[in-house]
């Protein structure tokens, strides 16, 4: 008999398994002692500063389509809709060699019209844009830094916003922390934001005067990655808004009279995003998928599926088809209109609280150019999307659909620089 | 992608490369830290030098007064010691003594007796290892560094390039290899493991993201005498060559423990040195003497392509 079989099967798993016991204890021995030699502790670093400074600036240009005629109002004065001119850019830089800093400025120009109230027209809700042309101008800044260490980052940020009405300072910190290998990165973090509203034309339209409100949120998530292409992510974020909530220039009405947009002056709204990322090397092109789910205590709960498909072509182009499908749920006190006032006083018109589904597709395409005139390299970028917005599209039967639901379409051009 | 920056030398006996990706500044300041460490331990743990540590603490043998190392030394000795202990004898940084006896260009076997008497002089558990002071008892003992200094080197060049913010490179010191992270584009570097029957064939392509490898074969250096071959992996124990594996290459998340696992595993007999590296349940590959290859990289073996002593990016 050969010796292998002499030796039973449990004799021979045991043989492996003490064999297996000795070359980890060698291993845990050699290793232990490794790592108390300098500098040999650290693995990679979880995530590193920027390698070389870079600068965006990008023009979009957003256009909603006019109210239709069917949904407006008897004596509506317009119904032009906004349409909205947004310049961005962005320029981010390492500072030192665990740091990192970037600077964001956003200004946007807005003209047109915006919904102002729901009309009980014989039953069917029509809409009553505001009247005159509004020309609005916003300016944000943000300013950000990283600082990295070993297997972690800590980042810190602070901006503001202002408009003519409205004043806005916000301060955020978040961190994450990188283990098996960097294939597992938690992070979280945590913002505070301060907004002032100073309606224009109070007086005039018996607005408030003055109001103040303020957010605090809080965000966990886990990003693995799987295998050789794919990574997945996932985040939970909580927010508290806190203050003066409502819409100052919206009315509603009730029971045949206009009144101010009253909204309960606290929301606590929760959001859990999941994503999923996949490359394919075979074909160059890369899969995008965004799953959200969120819901307050307004009773909004929302759905947002998105897709991306990233296609390279020839090494220095990408196309980029998108889409995405939005269905949301009303707020507990939204209606187009009331009979009576209700109980508790909160009562608003605004679409964004209504029940409605949305579907948005768009092409994006982008060329790079690298090493011109030295070092630098450029990517261009041109793109489209067309959004709309119908009682149809959503996930739960709507009964009713706002008529100031809104459809627009819009174009953005990027160009990018790293130096 | 913009190929790495690479950075040729030659350390320990070896040439040597880094490749490095960052922003120009960056990249020169890691290639120079890295630089100046690999020099630092070639210098302070060389056995040519008059004023290494290697020098001094061969000058200390048989004093009895022994000699205080400093911190470094001190774990690497620690690292020694686990090594030794761990491995049954078989990694022994006393073992250096045998050189005397052995002389590879020479194309002869060691003279009667001379073997046995440097036996006396061999075995890590003759010193006398009370951190941080170090004794050797007899005069004519010997550390050799060199069996382990320069992985350690690899693992603390790639250090440095990390702590000065290059997060993706790979270092190379004599076919001992350290990744520093993967390519831009996030794909790893591919290392073909050379064919020690056939140096200009690579026997399998190995994808190192942050990790190291480590290589131990007989066909560079030994010698052929009377139709045997004597490998120059010579056993501490015996004072006579291994006669083990042909080659063997292991990952390990250091280069350091890369090497000293390739480095006893040539130590066993084929089909233990087989059964050891599948114990320690690192990626490894085997190469047994009658040309078999075994390991689990034995499964990205490649069918034909040119081979790489350095890595195939």
């Amino acid at each position: 008999m050969s010796r292998q079989t002499r030796r039973s099967r449990e004799e021979r798993a045991r043989a492996r398994r003490r064999r297996l016991r000795r070359g980890r204890s060698l291993l845990q021995a050699l290793v232990g002692s490794a790592l108390a030699l300098p500098g040999m502790g650290g693995g990679a670093r979880a995530d590193s500063p920027l390698e070389r400074p870079s600068s965006d600036y990008s023009f979009r240009f957003y256009a909603e389509e006019p109210l239709p005629q069917g949904k407006a109002a008897a004596g509506n004065p317009t119904r032009e809709r906004y349409e909205i001119l947004m310049h961005q850019f962005h320029l981010e830089s390492p500072a030192t060699e665990r740091s990192d800093v970037a600077l964001d400025i956003v200004h946007e120009t807005m003209t047109g019209a915006s919904p102002w109230f729901v009309r009980n027209q014989g039953g069917t809700p029509a809409q009553v844009m505001s009247g005159a042309t509004i020309q609005e101008e916003r300016t944000d800044a943000l300013v950000s830094g990283n600082y990295y260490f070993d297997r972690a980052k800590l980042g810190a940020s602070a901006g503001i916003s202002t408009e003519n009405d409205y004043f806005s300072w916000n301060l955020g910190s978040s961190g994450e922390m990188s283990f098996n290998d960097k294939n597992t990165t938690l992070s979280a973090g945590v913002g505070f934001s301060d907004d002032t509203i100073e309606p224009t034309e109070a007086a005039l339209f018996g607005r408030i005067e003055k109001a103040r409100k303020n957010g605090y949120s809080v965000f966990a998530g886990l990003s693995q990655v799987i295998g050789r292409k794919s990574v997945t992510q996932t985040s939970l974020s909580y927010k508290l808004n806190d203050g003066y909530l409502s819409d100052p220039y919206k009315l509603a009405e009730v029971g045949g009279a206009n009144v101010p947009d009253n909204r309960p002056r606290e929301r606590h709204q929760l959001a859990w995003l999941t994503r999923y990322r996949r490359h394919y090397e075979s074909v160059a092109a890369s899969l995008h998928l965004d799953y959200r789910y969120y819901f307050d205590d307004w009773q909004v709960t929302s759905h947002t599926l998105e897709a991306a498909w990233y296609q390279s072509l020839f090494g220095v182009a990408r196309l980029i088809p998108s889409f995405r499908y939005y269905s949301q749920s009303q707020a507990e006190f939204y209606s187009p209109f009331y009979a009576s006032a209700p109980a508790d006083g909160f009562v608003s018109s605004d679409y964004r609280l209504s029940p409605y589904g949305a579907i948005a597709y768009g092409v994006k395409a982008e060329a790079r150019l690298e090493d011109w005139p030295r070092h630098w390299d450029w990517t261009l970028s041109a793109g489209w999307e067309r959004y709309a917005a119908d009682g149809d599209l959503a996930l739960k039967r709507v009964s009713v659909e706002s008529p100031g639901l809104v459809s627009f379409d819009l174009f953005s051009v990027q160009l990018k620089g790293s130096f | 992608m913009r190929p790495p920056e690479r950075f040729r030398f030659r350390a320990m006996g070896s040439p040597c490369e880094l490749r490095l990706y960052g922003p120009p500044g960056r990249v020169a300041r890691a290639a120079e830290s890295a630089l100046r460490e690999v020099r630092r331990l070639e210098a302070k743990y060389s056995r040519f030098r008059d004023d290494s540590l290697t020098a001094a603490i061969h000058a200390s043998a048989g004093t009895g007064s022994g000699i205080e190392v400093d911190p470094e030394t001190a774990s690497l000795l620690d690292y020694a010691a686990a090594a030794w202990r761990e491995s049954g004898g078989r990694f022994d940084i006393t073992s250096g003594v045998l050189r005397r006896a052995w002389d590879w260009k020479s194309g002869r076997l060691p003279a009667a007796g001379q073997i046995a008497a440097l036996l006396p002089l061999i075995g890590f558990d003759k010193l006398r290892w009370e951190r941080p002071r170090l004794w050797l008892p007899r005069a004519g003992m010997e550390l050799d560094f060199g069996g382990f200094v320069k992985e350690y080197a690899a693992d603390r060049a790639a250090g440095c390039c990390r702590e000065a913010g290059v997060a993706r490179g790979l270092v190379d010191l004599g076919g001992d290899l350290a990744a520093i992270g993967p390519h831009p584009d996030g794909s790893a570097w591919r290392v073909g493991v050379r064919d020690p029957r056939r140096p200009e064939r690579a026997l399998a392509q190995v994808e190192l993201r942050s990790g190291a490898i480590a290589s131990s074969g007989d066909y560079e250096r030994g010698m052929w005498v009377d139709g045997v071959r004597y490998s120059h992996i010579l056993d501490p124990r015996t004072g006579w060559p291994a006669r083990g594996p042909a080659a063997v290459s292991v990952v390990a998340p250091h280069c350091l423990v890369a090497g000293t696992a390739t480095t006893v595993a040539m130590l066993h007999p084929p089909a233990a040195a087989r059964r050891f590296l599948r114990g320690l349940g690192l990626p490894h590959l085997c190469v047994l003497p009658d040309g078999s290859v075994t390991g689990s990289l034995s499964a990205h073996r490649d069918s034909g392509s040119p081979p790489a002593r350095s890595p195939a990016a």
